[in-house]
C-alpha cells in the first residue's frame, strides 16, 4: 500500500463506525425477526419487507406522508418567498421588527405547533366567534379531509416558510441592483423586475435548490404535527388514533413499538423511509443538476 | 434631438454633511459626446445616474431635456438609456431576450421586436451569439450586448457609466473605436463617464472634468490639454502628464532651485510651473535648465527621461536617447510660451 493512502485509514474507519456500519447493520437487523420479546438474530429473508408491502396501512402511510411532504415543502417556499418579498420592500426599520416576529415559529417546538394549530385550541374558540358570536351560522369542520390536510400543512409552513424567508432574503440582497436600475431605465414595471429579475434569480439559486433538498428530507420524518393533529380527529381505531388519515410514516413506526417492540419490522419501514428519501432527493437534485455545478 | 441642462444640481448622500455632487451647472448639447472625466469618489457616477434619474437631488435645483423639467420624471419615462461598468445584463435570459427587453418592457412600444434585434446585433457584430446566456460571453461581448440594450429603444440620451473599465486593454481600444462610430452613425446625445484620460481625450466632443463633486473645467479636448485650468487637470491630461514644479516668482524671473528663467508674468512668491514632456527638447547646453539623468521609461514609439533638477523631477518625452545614460549631466529647452503657471491652490494663474 503507498503510504499517503494509509493516512485515510483513521478517517475512513470513523466514516464507517458513524455512517455507513449503522445503515448496514439496520438492513442486517431488518432481515431478522429480532423484537424485544424475541430478541434472535436467525433470518426470515425479506419476510419484513413483504409483511409491509403487503400491509396497507403502510401504503396509506406514504401516500400522507408524500401528500403532506410535498403540499408542505411547496406551501413553505411559496410564503417564504412572499415574506422575504414582504421584508425587503419596506423600510430598514419595520425590516428588522418583522424580520424578527416572522422567525419567531423556527424556535418554537413543533409539537406545541402542532398542538397550537390543532382542532381544540383555535378552532373551538373561532367556530363559536363564527357561528354564535357572529351569528354567521357556518363554522370550519376541522374534521373534513381536505381542510385537516390543508391546516397540517399549514402548520408546517408556519413552522418552516421563516427558513425559505431568510435564504431568499439573503438571495434577493445578492442580485445585483444594477440590474434593477437597468430595467429602470428600460421602462420596467415593479411586476416585470419581479418576473424577470427577481423570481429567476430566486428559484436558480443554488442556495435555494439545498435549503429545498434538506426541507425535503427533513419533511419525511414529520411527526408532531400529524401526532399532535391524530388525537383530535375522533377517528380512534386503533391505540386511541387514526391510522388510517394523518398517519404519516414516523406514525406508523411510532405506533408499531406499542405492542411487542418488533424492533425488525420497525427497521424495515426505516430502511424504506431512507430510500423513499433518498429517491425524492436524487429527483429534486436532478431536476437542478444544473444549478449546483 | 435633445440637449440636457443641469441647473445647480446637489447630491449628498448623508443629510448635507458632505455633497458627492455640488451644485453643477452644465449645459450638454444636443448630438454632442460629452465625457465626464474624474477620479473615483469625484461624483462624475452620481452625476449620471441624476441624469438618468436613479437618484434624487438633494438641494433645489433643475434637470431639463430641451425645456422640459425632469425632476419629477421617474427613470422609466425619460427616455435615456444606460450602460453600466458591470455590463448589468440580465443572468437568465438570452442575448435576444436581454437586448429585446427594453421593446417587450415598455407599453409604448410600436417597433417590430424580431426586426429590431437583428439589426442590432448585425450592427454590433453579434448575431452568432443571440442564442447564448450572458454568462458564457467575454467581458467585450457581454459589454456589446448591453450596448445594444441601450441602443435599441432610440432614446433621447445615452448615458454610460465607466463601461469599458472592466475590459482589458486592446479590447477597451477597440470598443472605443466603435462606441465612437456609433455616436457618429446614431447622432444622439450622449453622456460618458469615465476615469481614463485616454478615453475622454480619443472621444470627446466635449471634455467636462470633476474633482470633489465640483466641475474644474469644461471644454474641448484641445482646450483642457493645452490650457488646463487646474493643476489637477493638468496632472490628469496627457501621457505622461504636465510636470508641475515648484518655483519661485519674482520680478519676472522664476526660480528653479538656484536656476533662473526669463519668464514675464505678474505672479510673485511660491507658485507652480507646468511644462508638457512633450513640449521639452533635450539640448546639448545653454538649454534653460539642467540636472541629471535618473531612470528611463521605454513606451516603444518614445521614451521619457526622468530628469533631476535640483529637488525636482522631471519627464521628458523625446524619440531617442542615443548617447544618453543614467548620471548625465543635461541640459534642456522649451518656448516659454509652453509654461503655464498655477497658484498653489492648484488654479490657473490665467
Amino acid at each position: 500500500m503507498k503510504t499517503p493512502y494509509g493516512f485515510l485509514i483513521p478517517t475512513l474507519f470513523l466514516i464507517f463506525l458513524v455512517g455507513i456500519g449503522p445503515v448496514l447493520q439496520s438492513f442486517l437487523l431488518s432481515l431478522s425477526e429480532f423484537s424485544l420479546l424475541n430478541p434472535s438474530m436467525s433470518p426470515v429473508g425479506f419476510h419484513n419487507y413483504i409483511a409491509l408491502l403487503t400491509d396497507s396501512i403502510f401504503w396509506n402511510a406514504i401516500q400522507v406522508t408524500l401528500f403532506l411532504v410535498i403540499g408542505s415543502v411547496l406551501l413553505e417556499l411559496i410564503v417564504g418567498i412572499f415574506l422575504a418579498l414582504l421584508i425587503t420592500n419596506s423600510g430598514s426599520r419595520s425590516r428588522r421588527v418583522f424580520s424578527s416576529i416572522f422567525v419567531i415559529p423556527i424556535a418554537i417546538a413543533p409539537i406545541v405547533t402542532g398542538i397550537l394549530w390543532s382542532p381544540n385550541s383555535v378552532f373551538d374558540d373561532l367556530n363559536t366567534l363564527l357561528y354564535y358570536g357572529l351569528s354567521l351560522g357556518a363554522y370550519i369542520d376541522t374534521s373534513i379531509p381536505s381542510t385537516y390536510y390543508s391546516l397540517i400543512m399549514i402548520s408546517d409552513a408556519y413552522i418552516w416558510a421563516p427558513l425559505f424567508m431568510l435564504v431568499t432574503v439573503a438571495i434577493i440582497h445578492s442580485i445585483p441592483k444594477e440590474l434593477y436600475e437597468a430595467a429602470d431605465v428600460m421602462g420596467a414595471s415593479a411586476w416585470t423586475k419581479f418576473q424577470k429579475i427577481t423570481f429567476p434569480a430566486i428559484i436558480s439559486s443554488p442556495i435555494i435548490v439545498v435549503t429545498l433538498l434538506l426541507r425535503t428530507a427533513d419533511a419525511f420524518r414529520m411527526f408532531e404535527v400529524p401526532y399532535a393533529w391524530s388525537f383530535w380527529l375522533g377517528q380512534d381505531s386503533i391505540l386511541g388514533s387514526p391510522v388510517d388519515t394523518v398517519s404519516v410514516l414516523m406514525w406508523k413506526m411510532f405506533s408499531s413499538t406499542l405492542y411487542d417492540f418488533p424492533i425488525a419490522q420497525i427497521t424495515a419501514m426505516a430502511i424504506v423511509l431512507l430510500i423513499i428519501t433518498l429517491a425524492t432527493c436524487s429527483l429534486v437534485l436532478r431536476r437542478y443538476s444544473n444549478v449546483l455545478e | 434631438m435633445t440637449s440636457i441642462s443641469l441647473q445647480s444640481i446637489s447630491k449628498s448622500f448623508d443629510n448635507n454633511k458632505n455633497f458627492a455632487v455640488n451644485d453643477i451647472t452644465l449645459k450638454i448639447l444636443d448630438k454632442e459626446f460629452l465625457v465626464i472625466l474624474g477620479e473615483s469618489g469625484s461624483g462624475k457616477s452620481s452625476l449620471l445616474r441624476l441624469i438618468a434619474g436613479l437618484e434624487e437631488p438633494t438641494l433645489p435645483g433643475d434637470i431639463l431635456f430641451d425645456s422640459k423639467n425632469m425632476k419629477e420624471v421617474p427613470p422609466r419615462n425619460r427616455d435615456v438609456s444606460m450602460v453600466f461598468q458591470s455590463y448589468a445584463l440580465f443572468p437568465n435570459m438570452t442575448v435576444f431576450d436581454n437586448i429585446a427587453f427594453p421593446l417587450v418592457a415598455s407599453e409604448s412600444n410600436k417597433l417590430d421586436v424580431d426586426t429590431e434585434v437583428k439589426r442590432i446585433s448585425s450592427l454590433l457584430k453579434i448575431e452568432d451569439l443571440l442564442e447564448r446566456k450572458p454568462s458564457t460571453l467575454s467581458g467585450g461581448e457581454q459589454q456589446r450586448v448591453g450596448l445594444g440594450r441601450a441602443i435599441i429603444k432610440q432614446p433621447k440620451v445615452f448615458l454610460m457609466d465607466e463601461p469599458l473599465s472592466n475590459l482589458d486593454a486592446a479590447l477597451r481600444a477597440e470598443l472605443r473605436t466603435e462606441i465612437k462610430k456609433l455616436h457618429n452613425k446614431l447622432q444622439v446625445t450622449t453622456v460618458y463617464v469615465t476615469h481614463d484620460q485616454t478615453e475622454a481625450m480619443t472621444m470627446a466632443d466635449r471634455i467636462a472634468i470633476l474633482k470633489d463633486g465640483k466641475i474644474i473645467q469644461v471644454g474641448t479636448p484641445e482646450e483642457i490639454y493645452n490650457n488646463p485650468a487646474h493643476s489637477s487637470t493638468a496632472e490628469f491630461i496627457g501621457s505622461p502628464p504636465m510636470n508641475l514644479i515648484k518655483v519661485q516668482a519674482d520680478n519676472n524671473i522664476l526660480t528653479v532651485g538656484s536656476q533662473k528663467i526669463a519668464f514675464s508674468n505678474s505672479a510673485s512668491g511660491s507658485i507652480v510651473m507646468g511644462l508638457r514632456p512633450e513640449n521639452i527638447t533635450v539640448v546639448g547646453n545653454n538649454g534653460k535648465l539642467s540636472g541629471t539623468v535618473s531612470f528611463f521609461e521605454y513606451l516603444g514609439d518614445s521614451k521619457i527621461i526622468n530628469l533631476t533638477i535640483e529637488d525636482e523631477l522631471i519627464k521628458i518625452k523625446v524619440s531617442d536617447t542615443t548617447g544618453i545614460s543614467i548620471g548625465d549631466k543635461l541640459s534642456i529647452d522649451f518656448n516659454v510660451e509652453d509654461i503655464r503657471l498655477f497658484h498653489v491652490n492648484g488654479n490657473s494663474m490665467k
